[in-house]
């Protein structure tokens, strides 16, 4: 019988970082889960990494928005000249 | 599942006949999402409003071309990515594959335990300043990683929509993120978020 391989923090952590568990195996899916309801540190990373991706996403919100009429003009660029009768 | 498809191919079919309606709500539903992008990337009001008209002209260009395997958010952020590697020949892929960035690697000891536990950032949140430490950490983030960064966080684009337009591996893809993310993280704590 093949023997499983127990991840460590360092691993977990990756996988963490690179949104990885999603594309492992059902079995180092589940190790995954598991590791995080028992360790504190990485769960503490998770909440890091979920927290950094909220703020990216409230700062970006704060980027100036382009003019009100942003989308008219885009619609006045993309509209082929009426032809002229 | 199988309505998005569908309604897929209706927009595409009212798109190609140039309904004027379909590409208003198409250009409402996706033009700010793009420009905030290309702000995101670096690039000033104008030449991110610049970069959007570019999108939609092409966009409208190859509609004939395009048969519809991936969602139209999917093309049109894709196409940005390329209009932007256009004007910025610095947006060179990252080609770094070390799956571990050093100084992430030294946060564990030889039996990949933690040697001293992750910063609680999220304690800071209520800081008026934190959107600004944000703003400087992401502008020092290498733009290949920045830019899946964006994608996946800002944009929540899905990991393949992210590869089919970068043209990247997923396993890239997830250096690239982490390497993004250790990279806020350390420039965060750098500036005193600790």
């Amino acid at each position: 019988m093949a023997m499983i391989h127990i991840m460590n923090c360092r691993e977990i952590a990756v996988l963490l970082d690179s949104d990885g568990a999603r594309h492992q195996p059902w079995i180092t899916r589940v190790q995954f889960r598991v590791h995080l309801l028992t360790c504190w540190h990485c769960r503490l990373l998770a909440r890091q990494i979920r927290w950094i991706g909220k703020v990216a996403r409230e700062a970006m919100g704060t980027i100036a928005e382009p003019g009100a009429d942003f989308e008219e003009r885009i619609l006045r660029h993309l509209s082929p000249p009426s032809k002229q009768s | 599942m199988a309505s998005q498809p569908l309604s897929d191919t209706l927009l595409l079919a009212r798109l190609r006949e140039r309904d004027p309606e379909t590409l208003a709500d198409t250009v409402k539903e996706h033009g700010r999402p793009l420009y905030r992008a290309a702000r995101g990337m670096g690039f000033d009001q104008q030449q991110a409003e610049d970069l959007v008209q570019d999108v939609f002209t092409i966009f409208l260009q190859k509609l004939d071309d395009f048969e519809g395997r991936s969602q139209v958010r999917t093309w049109l952020f894709g196409i940005l990515h390329w209009k932007m590697r256009e004007r910025r020949r610095s947006l060179q892929r990252d080609e770094s594959y070390d799956a571990i960035d050093a100084s992430f690697a030294d946060w564990f000891d030889g039996k990949g335990h933690w040697v001293s536990h992750p910063e609680d950032l999220e304690r800071l949140f209520a800081s008026k300043e934190i959107g600004l430490a944000v703003d400087e950490c992401l502008e020092s983030i290498p733009l290949q990683q920045r830019e899946v960064f964006l994608l996946r966080e800002v944009e929540g684009l899905e990991s393949k929509e992210i590869c089919k337009n970068l043209q990247i591996s997923n396993t890239h893809l997830g250096v690239l993120l982490h390497r993004a993310r250790h990279k806020l993280r350390e420039c965060l704590q750098g500036k005193g978020w600790r």
